[in-house]
C-alpha cells in the first residue's frame, strides 16, 4: 500500500507506508524488552509484532472489538524494513507496526523521537492522521473505523489488545 | 509501483485537502473544554529536568506535555481527576554515525542512560498519582513523586 508520499528522514526516493499493524497496549505485562532509549520495547498483546502468529481464534475480545492496522503520520517508514536495529539486536525499530502507548493524534513536536532527550520512542510513536479529529483503523474484522482522538487511553488500550477480557464501549 | 505523479507532488496533495475538507464539513465533535494546569514536578525532592508528562483521565483524551528545563510544566485537561504519568530519560551521548541505521546513529557499545524516575511512574495504571483539575485557569498542581 503505497501512498505516493516520500519519506524525508530517510530511504530517500523509496515509498514511505502511512499504515501499520498494532501491536498492542502492553498490558499485563506483554513488553518485550525494557529499552527506554530510541525503538523502545515493543509490545505483544495486539494483533501484529514482531513473531505474532495471532489467528482469530486468539482475539478473545471480538474481532469487532480489537484494532488490527491503523494510520501513521509522523517518521513514516516503508514496510518492507519490517524491523531493524542500531544496537546489535538489543534495541529492535519495528517499522511496520507500533505501539499503542500515546493518544491519537498527540503534538509531534512535544513527542518527536528525534528530539533529546528521546522521551517519545521510535516503537510508541503515535498512530495519526491528517484528518481532524482522529485517525482510521482497520479492525481486525476487516471493517475501517474511525477512532476520535478524543478516545480514553483505557478504552484505546483495550481495542490495542487481542484479548486483555475487555468489553468495547467505543462505537464511532 | 512508482507512479511519475512525482513530478507534481503538490497538486496531489491540493486534492487530498480538498477531499478532506469537503468529508469533514458540517462534522466534528465538540471536545471538552480545558483547563490551564501548571506546576513543578519532583522526584525525591528534585525538580526533574526533562521528561514527558501525562494527565489520564478516567474518559476523554489523554493530555501531554513536555517537562520544562526547571521542572515546571503547563497543559490544557478538562476538570476532573486524572492519573499522572512520567517518563524522564536523558538524552544518548556517543554513538557513531551510520545512514544504514534506524535514527542515523549505531549506538553498539554505548551505555544507555538512566531513566530519572522508577519505572512504574511511566504508567498512569502503576504510577499511583492522581490529581484533580478545577474548573479554572489558576490550576496550580505540583506534582511530588516520592
Amino acid at each position: 500500500m503505497q501512498t505516493g508520499e516520500f519519506d524525508t528522514n530517510q530511504n530517500n526516493g523509496t515509498y514511505a507506508s502511512h499504515y501499520r499493524g498494532v501491536m498492542g497496549a502492553g498490558l499485563n505485562g506483554k513488553v518485550v524488552g525494557n529499552n527506554t532509549t530510541h525503538c523502545g520495547s515493543y509490545y505483544t498483546d495486539g494483533m501484529f509484532y514482531p513473531g505474532s502468529k495471532v489467528r482469530p481464534a486468539d482475539i478473545l475480545d471480538g474481532t469487532a472489538n480489537t484494532l488490527a492496522i491503523g494510520e501513521k503520520l509522523y517518521e513514516p517508514r516503508t514496510w518492507l524494513r519490517g524491523a531493524d536495529t542500531s544496537d546489535g539486536g538489543v534495541n529492535l525499530c519495528v517499522t511496520a507496526c507500533g505501539n499503542v502507548r500515546w493518544p491519537i493524534n498527540s503534538d509531534p513536536c512535544l513527542l518527536s523521537y528525534d528530539a533529546s532527550p528521546e522521551t517519545c520512542l521510535f516503537n510508541d510513536i503515535f498512530f495519526a492522521s491528517r484528518h481532524t479529529g482522529g485517525a482510521n483503523f482497520v479492525y481486525a474484522d476487516a471493517s475501517v473505523h474511525f477512532v476520535q482522538d478524543s478516545i480514553s487511553m483505557p478504552v484505546y488500550q483495550a481495542l490495542a489488545t487481542i484479548a486483555n477480557g475487555e468489553v468495547n464501549t467505543y462505537s464511532d | 509501483m512508482m507512479t511519475p505523479a512525482r513530478a507534481v507532488p503538490g497538486l496531489r496533495h491540493a486534492w487530498a485537502w480538498l477531499c478532506l475538507l469537503a468529508g469533514l464539513a458540517g462534522c466534528g465533535e465538540q471536545s471538552p473544554k480545558t483547563y490551564l494546569v501548571e506546576g513543578k514536578i519532583s522526584f525525591k525532592g528534585k525538580l526533574l529536568p526533562l521528561g514527558i508528562l501525562t494527565f489520564v483521565p478516567k474518559d476523554g483524551k489523554a493530555e501531554v506535555c513536555k517537562i520544562n528545563p526547571d521542572g515546571s510544566y503547563k497543559l490544557r485537561a478538562p476538570a476532573g481527576k486524572h492519573a499522572v504519568e512520567v517518563i524522564a530519560v536523558p538524552a544518548r551521548e556517543g554513538g557513531r554515525r551510520d545512514p544504514n541505521v534506524e535514527g542515523g546513529i549505531d549506538y553498539r557499545g554505548v551505555p544507555a542512560p538512566k531513566p530519572l524516575v522508577p519505572e512504574k511512574y511511566n504508567r498512569y495504571t502503576t504510577s499511583g498519582i492522581e490529581v484533580e483539575v478545577l474548573p479554572s485557569d489558576s490550576n496550580t498542581i505540583d506534582i511530588i513523586l516520592p
